[in-house]
């Protein structure tokens, strides 16, 4: 078996179907590091949203290397000897598993580049999301050479592949979108599917709980394929479909329903500058920290000047992002007064924060006036009393942004003018209640800023 | 006609036209009853124009193409007749479907996919033959469905994702009519590869 | 190359012939291609003659075990093919060539012909030196590591020669070995199956006379399904007339045969 699997692994498709999915997984990975870079999690799911092209593929491949019997017909020769069909499918399957195994790991041993410089923070979880992937292509190989055997013709492969694209990418999708509109959670047979083309956030991982079941379920259905595959008669056929079958309904009702992400807090654990005032980010961006924490002391320090109660701390705030949240994420706590709570900045290609375009310390400035409320988004004259105090800590008039329209380029300034046109007792008064309504979730405060009505 | 009946036959023509329609039938069909859109965008476009494009890959070849190539017909002109046969077929029953309530949109989509891809195809028939042909219109189908991959303003990106980006894209639109106008040259000119005389197994 | 022999492999054989066919019927499609076959084979190079359409092929194939019969007794090395008989270890003994022999492309010659070693079950330790003297035995050593797809028409009925007597096979099945082969390797090729003849069954399906003639100690002659008939290869020479149709006694023989044949059963 062993001098056979080389012989297999040196000549048969298994290599080249690898090596396509390689080339296309690392290329992919690659065009965009900014991402997964320095964030193991990340990596591991963005592998896990390529299946969405690799899966299919591992099909076609498989399909393609299952119709090599039929295609050289080989089958009247191989009928006269001893060894029995499963025996002697089992190396070329064996190849086929090693190759594409390989292949997506040298995809995630490619992505650690960008994560193993500035990675402070390892999940275990994200090895297990890996191999669950891995053993996902391991499924779709041999069930696609199973395919292939049954329908020795040219277009199995890419019918199939088809196929694995409708049933592993669209049919997840429309399922997720209905469970939306009926405001359900996501059902759990989504977890059937090994794709997670929607990401996941930096505060996020995948619970042992689902990584388990999808691993059973993926290596009963690795188990029926292979069978098919070895399947001599009739009633091999039928017992192969087995496995498949009962690993789904066991693993079925053991996926918890509502998704694959859990909020991680490993991830949101805060790592601490403390040479000055104290800065904090989460761990699983502590990379990040050096970058931060001279913008987050300077804010800290024009608003202690400036601002009576002004925070003493910055803290990242380490709520999920709302487009990846579920329903069992913890609610946020309120952010409390001497606490600045930002939001982490941009994350680079290398994994370091890219500060290009200065737009990090308005940012910071303007989270002072700003709580989590759970609410939608801010209305807009909520959002020009934001920019006109923060305006007002700089000293400097609002620049203006690109998509303003002229009268909210008009409204800010005249905003800003009126304000420092007040005595500097009055000024300082207003935004500090400004800054408690905020914290209190009111936003009258800002709003008056705009020239509202203040009660 | 008898002998246009046997040229259909040799290279299994009808499997194709009947998987082509099938595919159009089945999408057209699920999209219909199981979603409230009415219009099959760039992807659904290209994944059913992309099986329709390699069930007429397995006519590009025929069981002997050595022996095919001794016959003394003008097999430029028929592969490209072929060709262009095809690419009509794969077309017709897209164009039908803008009749209805579901339909693939937007025209232009679909011309220009069918057209690219199609090329691809006869390319991947020139250089490897017809069995190996619908590698690389698979893959690179497989890669623009993906999530992340949409329409673009980069010119990089808006050839490597040309299958979905919106109609009138110029770098989209360049690399479809690249793709159609080499492989039908290629193909035209070189046929499929004479395989040795050893492997003459057909691929159908 | 030495190897060990195996207990299985000195063990007196219990089958009193290694190739038993009585009443045989197999059918080819729809039709019955063997009808009624008594045959009885035993070490030795036996030459299958017949014409076209007598079902050589489809007897070959039920030999190799590869078609099941649909009537009468075969037993091949003492196992009982049209029961249920141990076929997986009579297939251990087994060679066979088939008139369209298929084989992965890609694989080399040793690969393949390796391939099929492992197949047919060899012991591990065997198959590397069992491969080496068969590709040297059909004349390939210097193409043994060429891809199949390289090989030309003659090389690859050789590969496939190769690959049927890589297991010392004890029956040897050969489904016309010689097509493609050029006069010199033709010689060789009797050589070699006179050698593996002295202690094997060898049984040769062809349309070469020649080739039986000069390398065969027996004849068997099929039409229609049915045995003619069978004996040595000097008693066929001996039965032609000079009336016969052919070029050489064997021919002649060969021809009287058939026609006699014919004679009888139209009558």
């Amino acid at each position: 078996m062993g001098r056979v699997l080389r012989i297999e692994l040196r000549r048969s498709a298994a290599v080249g179907v690898a090596l396509l999915a390689l080339v296309i997984g690392a290329g992919l990975l690659v065009s965009y590091t900014e991402g997964f870079s320095g964030r193991w999690m990340q990596l591991a799911v963005s592998g896990r949203g390529m299946l969405l092209a690799l899966w299919p593929l591992a099909l076609a491949g498989g399909a393609w290397l299952g119709r090599r019997d039929a295609r050289s017909r080989v089958g009247e020769l191989f009928a006269s000897t001893g060894r029995p069909r499963w025996q002697r499918v089992l190396p070329t399957a064996a190849a086929l598993a090693v190759a594409l195994v390989a292949a997506y790991t040298l995809i995630f041993v490619v992505g650690t580049v960008w994560v193993v410089p500035t990675a402070g923070y390892f999940p275990a979880a994200s090895v297990a999301v890996t191999a669950v992937g891995a053993l996902s292509l391991v499924a779709a190989g041999w069930v696609g050479m199973a395919v292939g055997r049954a329908v020795p013709r040219l277009v199995t492969a890419p019918a199939l592949a088809v196929a694995g694209v409708a049933v592993a990418g669209l049919l997840p999708d429309w399922m997720t979108v209905n469970a939306v509109v009926a405001d359900r959670p996501a059902p759990a047979a989504l977890l059937l599917s090994p794709v997670y083309a929607s990401g996941l956030d930096d505060f996020q991982t995948v619970t042992a709980r689902v990584n388990l079941t999808q691993t059973l379920w993926l290596a009963a259905l690795a188990a029926t394929g292979l069978l098919l595959l070895g399947a001599a008669r009739r009633r091999g056929v039928a017992l192969a479909v087995l496995p498949a079958v009962l690993g789904g309904a066991v693993a079925l009702p053991l996926m918890p329903t509502g998704g694959y992400r859990a909020y991680d807090p490993g991830a949101a654990e805060l790592v601490c500058d403390d040479a000055g005032p104290q800065v904090c980010v989460a761990r699983v961006h502590a990379a990040l920290l050096p970058d931060v924490a001279g913008p987050a002391r300077q804010a800290l320090a024009m608003m202690s000047a400036k601002l009576p109660g002004a925070p003493t701390r910055a803290v990242e705030d380490r709520r999920v992002e709302s487009w990846a949240r579920s329903g069992a994420d913890p609610a946020p706590d309120p952010r409390p007064a001497d606490t600045l709570v930002f939001e982490a900045p941009v994350i680079g290609p290398s994994g370091r924060a890219d500060l290009s375009g200065d737009y990090f310390l308005p940012h910071l400035l303007e989270a002072a006036w700003r709580q989590d409320c759970g609410d939608g988004p801010d209305d807009s004259d909520t959002r020009f009393g934001r920019v006109v105090a923060t305006a007002w800590l700089t000293g400097e008039p609002p620049a203006p942004q690109d998509w303003w329209t002229p009268e909210e380029r008009a409204g800010v300034a005249g905003a800003y003018q009126a304000l420092v046109g007040l005595p500097p007792a009055e000024q300082q008064r207003r935004m500090v209640a400004a800054r408690d309504d905020a914290l209190a979730c009111r936003d009258d405060g800002l709003r008056s800023l705009m020239g509202e009505d203040v009660p | 006609m008898r002998w246009l009946r046997l040229y259909l036959r040799s290279r299994r023509v009808g499997l194709a036209l009947a998987i082509s329609t099938a595919t159009a039938a089945l999408v057209w069909l699920l999209v219909l009853v199981y979603s409230d859109a009415g219009t099959i965008d760039a992807r659904g476009v290209s994944l059913t124009v992309m099986l329709a494009v390699a069930a007429f890959a397995a006519t590009l070849g025929g069981a002997d193409d050595a022996l095919d190539h001794t016959a003394s017909i003008n097999w430029p002109v028929r592969r490209a007749v072929h060709l262009l046969l095809a690419a009509a077929a794969i077309v017709a029953p897209l164009l039908l479907t803008t009749v209805t309530d579901v339909r693939f949109e937007p025209l232009t989509v679909v011309l220009r996919n069918t057209a690219g891809l199609l090329g691809l195809t006869a390319l991947g028939a020139a250089l490897l033959g017809a069995a190996r042909s619908w590698i690389a219109p698979l893959t690179w189908t497989l890669i623009s469905v993906l999530p992340f991959v949409g329409p673009s303003t980069k010119p990089a990106t808006q050839v490597a994702s040309w299958l979905v980006q919106p109609a009138g894209t110029t770098a989209a639109t360049a690399c479809a009519a690249v793709l159609a106008v080499t492989g039908l040259a290629a193909y035209t000119m070189w046929g499929c590869p004479r395989r040795p005389a050893a492997e003459t197994a057909p691929d159908h | 190359m030495m190897r060990a022999v195996s207990a299985a492999e000195i063990a007196p054989t219990t089958h009193a012939w290694a190739v038993h066919a009585e009443k045989l019927v197999v059918r080819a499609g729809r039709h019955l291609a063997v009808n009624g076959l008594d045959l009885a084979l035993d070490t030795g190079v036996h030459g299958l003659l017949g014409p076209n359409g007598a079902g050589k092929t489809t007897l070959m194939r039920a030999l190799a075990t590869v078609v099941k019969p649909a009537g009468g007794r075969l037993s091949v090395l003492g196992v009982d093919v049209t029961g249920r008989g141990d076929l997986r270890r009579m297939r251990r003994g087994l060679g066979y060539l088939p008139q369209h022999f298929g084989f992965y492309p890609r694989f080399t010659v040793r690969e393949f012909v390796e391939y099929m070693a492992w197949l047919k079950e060899m012991p591990k330790s065997d198959i590397p030196g069992a491969v080496q003297r068969a590709i040297d035995r059909v004349g390939l050593t210097d193409r043994a590591d060429s891809r199949m797809k390289t090989l030309s028409g003659g090389m690859l009925r050789r590969a496939g020669i190769a690959q049927a007597i890589v297991n010392d096979p004890r029956v040897l099945l050969l489904d016309e070995p010689t097509v493609g082969l050029d006069p010199e390797q033709r010689l060789d090729f009797r050589e070699l199956l006179r050698d593996i003849g002295s202690d094997s069954c060898v049984l040769v399906s062809t349309h070469l006379v020649e080739d039986v003639a000069a390398a065969c100690t027996d004849v068997v002659l099929v039409n229609a399904g049915r045995l003619v008939w069978q004996g040595t290869t000097a008693e066929l020479a001996g039965r032609g007339g000079a009336d016969a149709a052919g070029d050489s006694a064997t021919e002649r023989g060969y021809s009287a045969l058939l026609r006699a044949h014919r004679g009888q059963v139209s009558a």
